[in-house]
């Protein structure tokens, strides 16, 4: 129990370590500096590396998934926001895609 | 929601307006998404032998999905505390470069507000409400943008805890459709936000990091994120520098 608490407050310090550094490198980062610019391009390619990731190589409930449906409705979502701009009508054609794929196709 | 989409600015007239704005986007998808997270990710701490008030207290001080989940599946693994640490460190490794971007996004460097401030609003930093002012950053001033953030962000750390509650009791009758139908649009959600940052080399970097890490990843496993993510960042500062330099003339001051 109390090793639980302590693996609990331990995973805290593991993050809270990176935002707390993140604090006092970005409060010395001048605005729009080459660094600033390369940090903010590394992460936006790593956060949208792990959502590849969940899609291509998903684990947990989204495994049980198949792989033709979660591309269907990338795909979807990708050419529905492309055409017509709209957050909540993409994912809602990506929702549509899924579910078509995986409830009436396979 | 709609309004997100514009891209025109927002008078900086009324200080309140931001933070309604935050907390009234927050109410859609994102909102859906990171409660079903949660409610997956509290279905996982159960499993490990987690209390609620210990899963409540790693969704609280964590905030990192990523890292919580790698927290309770390794705890299942019995790994050891310094196994623990280390894992979850990695996973929330991007946490560093998000915050500094954050700061960067919000202008939090300027002074405008105290350190243990910049700490609670870093804190409060999660991909879903980073994502969410890298594209409405712009329309709204510097200190408009940190409200915004301060309302949008606050909802979500709410519904996250809510979800964690959740699912803690919910898990064995939510169905397991719906959940893992919220789950696939996650990263989808994720990924439209990126296309559409406000900033132009953070899309394209975002295009490449998408690209190369799931190529990668039959080789290098988990670490494809952090060498695909830098790889793919730095080769699109890189070109866009070239093709700055290219197009001005060769030559000029740093």
């Amino acid at each position: 129990m109390i090793e639980l608490w302590i693996a609990i407050l331990l995973a805290f310090a593991g993050t809270f370590c990176w935002r707390f550094l993140g604090v006092i490198i970005g409060d010395r980062l001048p605005q729009e500096s080459l660094v600033s610019v390369w940090v903010n391009a590394v992460a936006y390619a790593m956060v949208s590396g792990v959502m590849m990731l969940i899609v291509v190589f998903p684990s947990g409930l989204v495994a049980s998934s198949s792989l033709t449906s979660r591309l269907v409705a990338l795909f979807l979502a990708l050419v529905v926001m492309l055409w017509c701009r709209n957050m909540l009508m993409a994912a809602l054609a990506g929702l549509c895609g899924f579910i078509a794929v995986t409830y009436f196709i396979a | 929601m709609l309004s997100a989409f514009s891209r025109s600015p927002v008078p900086d007239d009324n200080p309140a307006r931001p933070l309604n704005d935050g907390v009234w986007a927050a109410f859609s998808i994102p909102g859906v998404s990171i409660f079903a997270n949660m409610v997956g990710f509290a279905a996982i701490a159960r499993q490990a032998g987690f209390d609620l008030p210990m899963t409540l207290a790693t969704t609280l001080l964590v905030w990192g999905m990523p890292g919580q989940v790698a927290m309770a599946s390794l705890h299942i693994a019995g790994a050891s505390l310094l196994v623990i640490f280390t894992a979850v460190a990695l996973a929330n490794m991007r946490m560093l470069l998000m915050s500094i971007s954050g700061m960067e996004m919000m202008a939090l460097n300027e002074g405008r507000h105290p350190f243990w401030q910049k700490v609670l609003l870093m804190q409060m930093l999660a991909i879903t409400s980073w994502v969410q002012i890298g594209m409405v950053e712009g329309r709204y001033s510097k200190p408009g943008l940190v409200r915004y953030f301060a309302g949008f962000a606050s909802v979500i750390y709410a519904l996250g805890m809510l979800g964690t509650l959740a699912g803690y009791y919910l898990s064995d009758w939510a169905s397991p459709d719906v959940l893992r139908a919220v789950l696939v649009i996650t990263p989808l959600y994720i990924l439209l936000m990126v296309i559409n940052a406000r900033r132009m080399l953070n899309r394209v970097a975002g295009v490449a990091g998408g690209a190369l890490c799931p190529v990668l990843y039959p080789v290098l496993g988990e670490w494809s994120i952090l060498i695909g993510g830098i790889a793919a960042g730095t080769m699109v500062v890189m070109a866009d520098r070239f093709w700055q330099r290219a197009s001005t003339g060769a030559g000029g001051p740093e």
